[in-house]
């Protein structure tokens, strides 16, 4: 009966592994379709999750509101200043801005920077586990949401849509492991890729030439190489500059733009 | 393995609770960094009072819930999550089960044998992208670390639902 019972036993195990090895097979085939019990279950969630994470960040901005409430008059003084600065650059800005279009215009050369429609949503949830970065938003198919849709905020980019389902979507944040972004320095103009997974929420600049002169302080953003995310768009600063192993090229630590971990609202990029 | 349909929508009731409240309440609570991996720790310590059976059948359930709710790819963490749970219900009738640091030690092993297969798993199929070492020193080490301090916790509270009759009263058949 022991010799018997442990048979059974093992077999049930296997019988599990085998059908659950099966079950990961079948859904890495999908790709970016969530399956129907996926999505119901995600779309039945949504508003239980939404009440409670709106809870959260009621209970988190009152805390913020009494705490930081003399920090704020101070920041208020500094942002009217600034604002009024960047008030008077808007109008040479503009002026360029219609220069460069009548020049591309008279050269026959197509807009550098495309215009985005952009469409609200709300962060519902994120990825508990230790492995992936990843939220749901509350807009999917039926608001025109599709997998590889960028998601943005007036900061900068958050990441990109990596499953969705008719009315919520999961985002892969650009922290993530599996994240990989053509990019380049705003000022050098050196190319390399964004990678997630690095320590602390921060990304990686990778397959930076030797001859790089990207710097501490300057502004990453999006390179248009690889077709996702558009030209200039911006990832983060740079942290630290490193020599890669054996030092064949150089890397670069990079900050995310945008706060990743306290997200409430985002913009999708749905055409341009 | 006595079945109890009460405690089965308890337990996943719990399950789907903890995992609600970790993405949207509790997201930012992290001790050095991490999250403690709550669902390991009920079907760690269910594992430990009941042995291979339940282990397994509630790695199964609760992995599949965490798969469906997260990122992650379904059937990825319900394969850690069952196998651990079978590995730690060989444990039970072999260990002394009200010693306080049972559960503790028991769910820090499980954990990284969890992250170990989970690695193994999930990466076989490119969705982890780190080395062994990375994921490792990032996810596996620090999450077996935090899980096992929450362990103790969670233990009581199963043992709490898995009460055996007492002398006097008629067993429970819930």
């Amino acid at each position: 009966m022991p010799e018997q019972e442990r048979n059974y036993k093992y077999l049930l195990l296997a019988v599990a592994t085998v059908l659950l090895t099966l079950l990961m097979s079948i859904a890495a085939k999908q790709g970016g379709k969530i399956d129907p019990t996926e999505g119901f279950l995600q779309d039945v969630l949504m508003p239980v999750q939404k009440v409670i994470l709106a809870f959260t960040h009621k209970i988190d901005s009152t805390i913020n509101y009494v705490s930081e409430i003399r920090r704020l008059g101070v920041e208020n003084e500094h942002l009217e200043t600034e604002l009024a600065q960047l008030k008077a650059k808007e109008h040479v800005m503009i002026e360029i801005w219609n220069e460069n279009v009548r020049l591309r215009k008279l050269l026959d050369l197509p807009p550098a920077m495309e215009e985005f429609n952009l469409l609200p949503a709300r962060v519902v949830a994120r990825d508990p586990s230790n492995w992936y970065e990843t939220m749901v938003i509350d807009q999917g198919t039926e608001a025109g949401v599709q997998v590889g849709s960028v998601v943005v905020t007036n900061a900068g980019v958050v990441g990109r849509v990596n499953k969705v389902s008719t009315r919520s979507a999961e985002v892969l944040l650009i922290s993530d492991q599996r994240s990989a972004i053509g990019a380049m320095g705003q000022t050098s103009r050196d190319v390399g890729i964004v990678k997630g997974g690095d320590s602390g929420g921060d990304c990686r600049l990778v397959y930076l030439p030797r001859s790089a002169t990207i710097r501490t302080g300057e502004t990453v953003i999006t390179s248009g190489l690889g077709g996702v995310f558009p030209k200039g768009l911006v990832l983060g600063r740079v942290a630290e500059v490193s020599a890669e192993d054996y030092g064949l090229g150089k890397f670069a630590r990079v900050q995310p733009a945008v706060d990743l971990d306290h997200l409430e609202e985002v913009l999708v990029v749905i055409g341009s | 393995m006595e079945f109890s349909g009460k405690r089965f929508l308890m337990i996943a009731g719990s399950m789907l609770g903890m995992l609600v409240l970790q993405s949207t309440l509790f997201y930012n609570l992290r001790i050095f960094g991490t999250r403690p991996d709550l669902i390991l720790a009920v079907v760690g310590s269910i594992a430990l009072l009941r042995g291979w059976a339940q282990g397994l059948l509630w790695g199964v359930l609760g992995g599949l819930l965490e798969d469906l709710i997260t990122g992650s790819l379904p059937g990825s963490h319900a394969l850690a999550k069952s196998i651990t749970g079978f590995i730690l219900g060989l444990l039970e009738g072999k260990v002394f089960k009200e010693n306080t640091l049972l559960p503790a030690v028991a769910l820090f092993v499980g954990s990284l044998i969890e992250g170990i297969i989970f690695f193994m798993a999930a990466g076989a199929f490119g969705h982890i992208k780190w080395s062994f070492i990375t994921a490792l020193r990032r996810t596996v080490w620090p999450s077996a670390v935090v899980t096992a301090v929450f362990a103790p916790v969670v233990y009581r509270l199963c043992e709490h639902l898995y009460e055996p009759p007492r002398f006097g009263q008629r067993g429970r058949s819930l």
